[in-house]
């Protein structure tokens, strides 16, 4: 695959893992770095796969078929589940957790070098202060992107008109 | 040639040790400033650094002392990564509240509360006959609490804290406004607005009232008979820190400087010519003239590099000696010399404030993780007669959400393999719903509790390392219980929280498991260390007078936190700077 349209996939993939559009992800400045770090902890031979499944899911347009193709290609997968909640982790808290022995075991690669299970790597500041965990409450990442004084007293101002919507009704599961 | 002499030798670089320096340079007198830790956070640019390692090294959030270095020539409790826990202890309960040892001291990492104590926190004996009254009066020290005030730069309504007979003088405000109170508060006041709770025969109303802070609201104009308040930017640079602007980590550190750290106060003093500050020096021992009891100097450890390695041991001398250097160290240092002990309440008493998470969702969303840790709280159980019996407490809102990272409950989540606009939108819901109430509750002094020194416990210099003995006692579990099975229900009911609160056995990790008539409850220290030089009016039973100066040596002052007799429920800096600030005028007096 070429660079550019592993790249492309890596973001529409993301978005699908996320919830966040491909804009909102491009707009954090950190899809270079996640994508290369994704090879660098994964390896090549589990990446491959990674991107086999995303297209799997991709193809189909409709968000139904998209769903139903996670739930046979991915959500199994031991190699490739693994992979996407660590993307999410991500996208949403700005470090990778590392994965498991077993997981490495699982694929037949070796863990990259300085690789310890407890291991939490954070690829850059930036990685930080993008996160959409917060993002995601109308909040922001502690110490990063501030709203400035007296924000905290009003409603947060949502980055899209749905997010509040879907905050405002439904029970916590 | 022979040393210099100076008016006065300070032992401490932080809040208490730079308000003395304020005072008794702005008479004219001239100081030596002996600083353990390292300049640090002083420099804007390794202030940035901290700022970055907050960013990058996940392990530190959350942590008092995160982003700060080990440093082993002066080693702090609490610091992350550390090669080795500072504390050493002589029980199994752990003492859960660090300090920093550093240029600007604690105040690099604390919040920023700055609440008076209460009258009868000054008289716990002849009130309710619990441990003993102090030598001073809140009315005596109102003076010196506005002065603190001043100094600290604290952001308040005088309306909102006139309770349980803390009272100002006519026409007093703030120097700055109160804090913009969060969306989390305005839920509760709605909810509890006229409500009360049931305590020991009698009612408490739960009113949220805005808490006092030392950070950057508006500048009230009418301060000072009209003269305002110019509000203290960051060190280094006047563009930033102005305003608290919502980075809502005030802990371990703000990143514009927006909140007080005594790094603003130091800065006014490098400018002066009658001030001296040496950082890397550790104080180790005090020289007694055998005779009269004076010191005649304060031996100290001068180590070249930060982290330590070679230092050089010098002596300063000074008309008076003050001891600034946080309740544990003050008590070590004195114990170690072998100075202002014939009481035998050095190290004794020592104090914290338990401190318990009660948590929850609110059923609209009240959009936490925004703004400083606390903008207002329950006060009203402050004071009353259950004091007879149990700790008093305060309720802090806590408008952080359940902790500092959403990370539980993305785990959770991914757990059930949930994923894309769903997970969005259950983190999104949770997390716009979740309240925390931080129960921070009374301990009474306990000669039990303390800190000594062992000759097989020492640091990389040489120097004692503190050994600690410290437990809960029924005072304040009972405390605790009202709480969790009085307190929080009636909150939870009114407020229609739904109630999430789980102390889980074994407690996790910076927890302390404690259970009290057959409950458990996982506690947490406040940073809030006290009492280990307590202030009386005999010298049979204190270390000070009530101007802090040592019974046993007529020009050694020991100030801070540790003056405290009690702890009530007020986070100590205010006061310890009101005291040092007490204690600087009488030495101007010694010193005339």
């Amino acid at each position: 695959m070429k660079a550019s349209a592993k790249r492309t996939l890596f973001v529409a993939f993301s978005a699908e893992l996320t919830g966040y559009t491909e804009t909102d992800l491009e707009g954090t400045g950190n899809v270079d770095s996640f994508l290369d770090l994704l090879e660098q902890q994964a390896g090549a031979k589990a990446t491959a796969r990674f991107y086999d499944a995303a297209m799997a899911v991709l193809q189909h347009g409709s968000a139904a078929a998209r769903a139903e193709a996670m739930r046979i290609d991915v959500l199994p997968s031991p190699t490739v589940w693994p992979l996407c909640a660590n993307l999410i982790v991500l996208w949403y808290q700005g470090y990778w957790p590392a994965l498991s022995a077993a997981w490495y075991a699982g694929t037949g690669s070796a863990p990259p070098k300085g690789w310890s299970a407890t291991q939490k790597i954070v690829p850059s500041a930036q990685a930080y202060t993008a996160q959409l965990a917060y993002r995601a409450a109308g909040a922001h990442p502690p110490g990063a992107n501030p709203t400035g004084h007296g924000s905290w007293s009003i409603d947060p101002v949502f980055g899209d008109d749905a997010a509040q919507t879907r905050l405002s009704e439904g029970k916590i599961s | 040639m022979s040393a210099p002499h100076y008016d006065a030798v300070i032992v401490g670089g932080g809040v208490a040790g730079a308000l003395v320096a304020r005072v008794l340079s702005q008479a004219g007198r001239s100081v030596l400033i002996l600083e353990a830790g390292i300049t640090g956070a002083m420099n804007p640019d390794t202030y940035r650094e901290y700022l970055q390692t907050l960013y990058t090294e996940g392990g530190v959030r959350g942590m008092p002392n995160g982003p700060y270095p080990w440093n082993a020539a002066a080693p702090s409790p609490g610091i992350p990564n550390a090669p080795e826990e500072y504390y050493k202890y002589d029980t199994p309960m752990q003492f859960m509240s660090d300090y920093l040892r550093m240029l600007g001291g604690t105040t690099l990492h604390w919040q920023g509360t700055s609440l008076r104590l209460v009258p009868n926190d000054f008289r716990m004996q002849s009130t309710y006959g619990q441990a003993l009254d102090w030598p001073i009066t809140y009315d005596d020290l109102e003076p010196a609490y506005r002065r603190a005030e001043a100094e600290l730069g604290v952001a308040a309504d005088v309306e909102d804290q006139r309770l349980f007979g803390v009272w100002f003088p006519e026409g007093y405000v703030y120097p700055m406004h109160r804090m913009p109170q969060s969306r989390v508060d305005h839920f509760f006041d709605a909810a509890l607005t006229g409500r009360s709770v049931k305590l020991f025969g009698g009612n408490y109303p739960l009113k949220v009232i805005s808490i006092p802070v030392a950070r950057n609201s508006t500048p009230n104009p009418k301060y000072s008979l009209g003269e305002g308040y110019d509000a203290v930017p960051a060190v280094g640079d006047r563009d930033q820190g102005q305003r608290c602007q919502g980075n809502s980590v005030c802990m371990p550190l703000c990143p514009v400087q927006a909140k007080y750290t005594a790094l603003k106060t130091i800065a006014v003093l490098a400018r002066k010519p009658t001030v001296e500050i040496r950082t890397q020096c550790v104080a180790s021992k005090l020289v007694i003239d055998p005779e009269t009891g004076h010191i005649t100097g304060v031996e100290y450890k001068h180590y070249e590099k930060p982290g330590g390695g070679k230092f050089r041991v010098e002596t300063a001398h000074g008309t008076l000696v003050v001891l600034a250097a946080n309740a544990i160290e003050n008590a070590t240092l004195l114990l170690a010399s072998n100075a202002a002990n014939s009481s035998g309440q050095v190290g004794r008493n020592l104090m914290d404030h338990p401190y318990l998470y009660a948590w929850g969702y609110s059923p609209t969303p009240v959009y936490p993780f925004r703004g400083p840790d606390t903008t207002s709280g329950v006060e009203s159980l402050r004071d009353g007669r259950f004091r007879e019996v149990h700790a008093s407490f305060r309720a802090s809102l806590a408008n952080w959400g359940w902790s500092s990272e959403p990370g539980n409950q993305i785990s959770l989540l991914l757990a059930q393999q949930t994923y894309g606009t769903a997970l969005r939108r259950q983190l999104a819901h949770r997390m716009a719903r979740m309240v925390k109430i931080g129960f921070m509750f009374e301990q009474l002094p306990a000669p039990t509790n303390r800190v000594t020194i062992d000759p097989r416990h020492r640091d990389q210099l040489g120097n004692y390392r503190p050994v600690l003995s410290y437990g809960y006692a029924d005072y304040s579990l009972k405390g605790v219980e009202a709480a969790v099975k009085t307190v929080w229900p009636t909150i939870t009911k009114y407020a229609s929280v739904q109630d999430e609160t789980v102390y889980p056995n074994p407690a996790p990790g910076g927890y302390q498991r404690v259970t009290y008539n057959g409950t458990g409850y996982n506690l947490m220290g406040s940073g809030h260390i006290v009492g280990t030089h307590r202030m009386g009016s005999s010298r049979k039973d204190s270390v000070t007078d009530r101007n802090m100066k040592a019974w046993d040596h007529p020009n050694l002052y020991v100030v801070g936190a540790g003056n405290q007799v009690t702890i009530g429920t007020a986070n100590p800096t205010l006061t310890a700077a009101a005291l040092s600030l007490r204690a600087a005028d009488a030495m101007l007096r010694d010193l005339r």
